[in-house]
This record gives C-alpha cells, structure tokens and sequence, in this order.
C-alpha cells in the first residue's frame, strides 16, 4: 500500500503539467447561509453552466430559503464577477436545472418544479415570465442549445406505462419562452417501461441527437436516437455495449452490470461524444466510460474508458461533458488522493480529448484538497475557455459551498 | 471509514421525512417484503424502537436478483428479518428522492455516494437512532443474513466484533 502511494505522490503531479491548463482562483457563487445549506449541481445532462458569447450563466438549486429552490447567476463579458443572482423557480419545490446559452447574453433554463417541467428566458435585465413546457409527473429534463440561439428541450414524462421522453424545441418570444411545437415522443413507450435521464446536443446539420436511461430489459441500457426539428426520431440504437451479467451469475432472468446518467456534446468540428457512468468492471464501482461519433450522432463507435489508470481503483461519480473549440472536457469527481484520509473526501478530475483519446487525467488544483469537491460541471466558450462550477463540503453530510472557476489551455 | 460516515448522518437520517416517489423502478426489493425508503423507515425505526436493515440494490443487479432469489425466499429469513427489522430498500441507479435529517434533500443515487455504495447488493444494519451496526457487501446467503440476525438482533455487537462472534461458534 505504501508503494502505491509514494506511486500516486509520484505520478499525479506529472499528470496535472501534461494536462496543460492554468486555471483561475476560484469564486464563491452565493453567500455562506447561517446553519449552512445545502447546493446541488444535480440534473439530466448536467447542464448547470453555459458559456455563450456575451457571458456565463450558472444555475443550481439550494434551499437556504427553506425550500429546494432554482437559481442562477450570469455574468457577462465586461464584468468582473457575478454580480447579479436571481431565483427561477416559484413553486413549492424545485430540483434539476439545466441551462443553455440562446445567443449572446441570452439564457435559457428549464427545471423540475412540483411535478412540471418549467422555462425562463435569462439575460441582464434578469429572467423573463415562468412558462410550464409539461406538466402531471414530468422532470428530469434537459436542454440542448447552440450558437445561433437553437434550444430544444427533452424531459420525462409518466406515463400510465411507465415514464417516456418527450421534445420540443422552444422559441423566445419578446421575454418569454414558448413551445415552437408539439411536443414529440422521443421513442414508443410500448415496450419502453422506463425511458429517464436523457441528454441533448444539437449536431451541425440541424438534427437533435438525444440518448438516455432505458429499463425495458429488466436492466438499464442507454440509447440514442436523433430528428430534424418538425420531423419524427429515428429507430433508437444501443449506446453501451456492457449488458450482460458475468457467466457465473447466469440467471435465468433479464439483468446487467449497470450504466446511468448518459451525457452528450459536440464540438465545433461538429464531432459528438457522450460519456456516462458504467460499472461493468464492478469491483471498483462505477466507472467512466465513453463513445465517439464521427457521423452526427447517427452512430457510435466503440464503448472506451475515459479516466486513466490512477482512477481505476476508484469509483467515480457525477461524470459531466463539455464539447467546444479543439474537443472534449470530461469532468468527475473520485477520491483517487482520498486514501487514508478519513473525511473521505473526493475531488474534481478533468480529461481532455483533442484526438481519439483522452488525456491523462487531471485533479484540478483548485477544487481538490481537503474535504469534498465535487458534482462538478463543465462548459467550454468559443475560444476554447473551460468553465468549471462544483460543489464543496467538508464532509459528505456537511453543508454545502458552490464554486466556479475558469481555465486556459497552455500550449 | 464508511462506519465513520454512516455513524455521520445517521442521527439526521433518523428524523426524515416520507420520500417523494418519482421513479417507477422495477427490479428491486424481494417480493412480499414491505421495504420502505430509508428515511421513512428511520422514522417508523425511531418510533417502534427497533433496529433497521437497510438493502441497497440495483435495477437489473445479478447479485441482487440471486439474493433475492435464494436468501429472501427462505421462511427462517423472512421470519426473523420481519419480525426484527424495519426494512429499508434504496437503488443505487434511482433519481427518487428523500430528505435526511439535516434538511438535505437528495436522490437514492446521491444517499448511494454519501454511502460509498460502490457495487450492490449492500447491507446495513442500524439502531433504531440510525447508528450504524454492521454492514455486509454483496451476496449473503439465508445462513449469512441468519447470522446477522443473531448477532444484531442478540445484542451481540455490544460485546464482540462480527469476527470474534463467528469465531465463537455464532
């Protein structure tokens, strides 16, 4: 054990210079409650912060108001901070946001709010009027926006089935947000007991490529489909390739290793990735895993790890995806420093992949440490900027503290 | 460590409130049993005073389904773990969401992190405070959870280790 510490206290500093970048010191996004509360970064897609060409939007919920509540904060280009914060939610609950950039100094948010799925406009003049996209047991939803102001949502649904994914793409009208259509089923609940989780990314040819949890196996299974706006999803395809229980576990009933929380993006060459939580190799715990497109979304190619081998003897959690100038950014949290450390914290690690693969993993200098950094999500800006926010607590149990940062490439 | 966590949150755990269900999972707990969620049954634990088993498990787990299968089918385990516990169910892959007794309000896959659930099934056996007892990962047979039985529902905890009771025969 000794050896591979001095191993670990060895290699992870070469690890952090290869990775190449300089990240900025970090700022707190809302202010220390008296008793402490607690934030969350917690959704489908993990699309808590946007980086669009007139600034960054951040959004999260917390309860310091004594409920679970929807927030964000933007920040635009000029400023130095965020100085301007504001509650989306109005309900009694709220969970899950996800936002989008819809054009320069343009926001949109959506969330989980008293079993709807809920919309607001954002920019510096704060967030237009609440409009409801789906109601009677909806959540979970996502958004996918890109850089001519393009925003399409995807949430799920009960059904008396079971619960189904349903899109829309959604339009701005003066400050409001509006349905642009009908919403659309993203694939047939009639053997889809389970459809959850889903993720978004608009492709360069005007497809929306959405992929999800699917539990019509008797096990989870992730899959993607895609649809030009106005038009109909194509025939769903398999995502992970892992399904099938080890040989001597071969019971007679319908089971899997286990896959959750899918996430997908493009970069600017028009390539997407997604990546997601995979426990296949199941002694150390959830892993992350990942699949290439080179064709839009309109299939993968082979399943492959995406954290190194320092990571191996680790779970990881809360996996997150950015797609930008020059590739990808994967994000985690792991306790792959944590050992002996009876916090048992964890930190935020990053990946980068520029070409087929990634790189060498990352633990990022500024949310790493003592105590627990995590649940972190990325975003990356048109010159290639890495936006960072996560979660930070001294423990586990303890209140929460939400931080940003920002980082540059070093070449 | 993770006794050290448990032993954490479980004095907030034990003052939860009913769980929200959102999440029409389907794998799960065995069938005929009446597992509730954990906070839920921290609470219904709490009042009763008596001790909690909690199972974490997965949709579509092989290890599960085999202890469900082979363990929770067998009357002397049903019988006992009835009679014993309050049980507790939660999945590890679940967006269902409950409230801890520090306010926070998280999903089954977040109780799942603060866990270190790292493969499934997991066992937990707590005080009716929430207190952790002793925890058991991954498949158990209807001998194994007998044992646990014994050593938790007896009292034996108090006094030895889960390795000094075997050794003196359980």
């Amino acid at each position: 054990m000794k050896y591979l510490i001095a191993v670990f206290a060895f290699c992870l500093p070469v690890a952090a210079e290869s990775a190449g970048w300089r990240f900025e010191q970090p700022q707190e996004l809302t202010p220390q409650g008296v008793g402490g509360h607690f934030h969350h970064l917690d959704g489908a897609g993990r699309r808590h912060v946007a980086a669009g060409t007139g600034g960054i939007a951040v959004t999260w919920e917390d309860d310091h108001s004594g409920a679970p509540q929807v927030y964000v904060v933007i920040r635009l280009n000029e400023s130095n901070g965020f100085p301007a914060r504001y509650q989306l939610s109005n309900g009694e609950e709220a969970y899950e946001p996800a936002i989008v950039s819809a054009g320069p100094g343009r926001w949109l948010a959506a969330w989980e709010q008293d079993e709807n799925v809920v919309a607001r406009f954002i920019d510096a003049e704060g967030p237009g009027p609440a409009t409801v996209l789906a109601e009677d047991g909806a959540r979970q939803v996502t958004l996918a926006g890109d850089d001519a102001g393009q925003v399409a949502a995807v949430w799920a649904r009960d059904r008396s089935a079971g619960q189904l994914l349903e899109s829309a793409s959604l339009r701005i009208a003066g400050r409001a947000v509006e349905l642009a259509e009908l919403a659309v089923s993203v694939a047939p609940l009639q053997s889809h007991a389970y459809q959850g989780y889903p993720t978004a990314t608009w492709v360069p040819d005007g497809r929306l490529v959405v992929a999800w949890e699917d539990r019509r196996a008797g096990h989870t299974r992730l899959f993607y489909s895609s649809r030009k706006t106005g038009g109909a999803f194509v025939a769903e395809r398999q995502l992970n390739e892992h399904n099938e229980p080890p040989p001597d576990e071969a019971l007679d009933v319908r089971l899997g290793s286990g896959v959750m929380r899918v996430m997908l993006s493009t970069d600017t060459g028009g390539n997407v990735r997604a990546i997601w939580l995979d426990k296949r190799d199941a002694a150390s715990g959830y892993a992350v895993w990942g699949a290439a497109s080179a064709d839009g979304g309109r299939s993968f190619g082979t399943n492959a790890i995406v954290q190194d081998d320092l990571g191996s003897a680790v779970a990881q959690w809360h996996a997150a995806l950015a797609g930008g100038p020059g590739g990808f950014v994967a994000a985690w949290d792991d306790t792959r420093e944590a050992w002996g450390d009876e916090s048992e914290s964890g930190d935020v690690i990053i990946s980068a992949q520029e070409d087929a693969s990634w790189s060498a993993d990352l633990v990022v200098p500024v949310a790493s440490g003592e105590g627990y950094q995590g649940s972190p999500a990325v975003a990356l800006d048109q010159n290639g900027v890495l936006h960072l926010v996560w979660i930070s607590r001294e423990d586990l149990s303890a209140p929460t503290r939400l931080f940003y940062t920002r980082a540059h490439r070093e070449h | 460590m993770l006794n050290r966590l448990l032993f954490r949150i479980a004095p907030f755990v034990c003052l939860a409130l009913l769980a929200n269900v959102v999440d029409p999972a389907f794998a799960g707990p065995p069938q005929g049993w009446d597992f509730m969620p954990l906070d839920k049954a921290l609470k219904v634990a709490a009042k009763e005073e008596r001790r909690v088993f909690l199972y974490f498990g997965r949709h579509g787990c092989p290890s599960c389904e085999k202890t469900n299968r082979d363990s929770f089918s067998d009357p002397r385990v049903i019988e006992h773990y009835k009679k014993h516990f309050v049980l507790a169910y939660g999945d590890s892959e679940s967006g269902k969401r409950l409230r801890l007794g520090t306010g926070e309000r998280i999903t089954e896959m977040e109780l799942g992190v603060k866990l270190k659930v790292f493969g499934t099934p997991f066992f937990y056996f707590m005080e009716p405070s929430g207190k952790p007892i002793v925890r058991a990962p991954g498949y158990q047979s209807a001998e194994e959870f007998l044992l646990f039985d014994r050593y938790v529902n007896g009292g034996h905890y108090k006094e030895k280790t889960l390795a000094e009771f075997r050794a003196a025969g359980a």
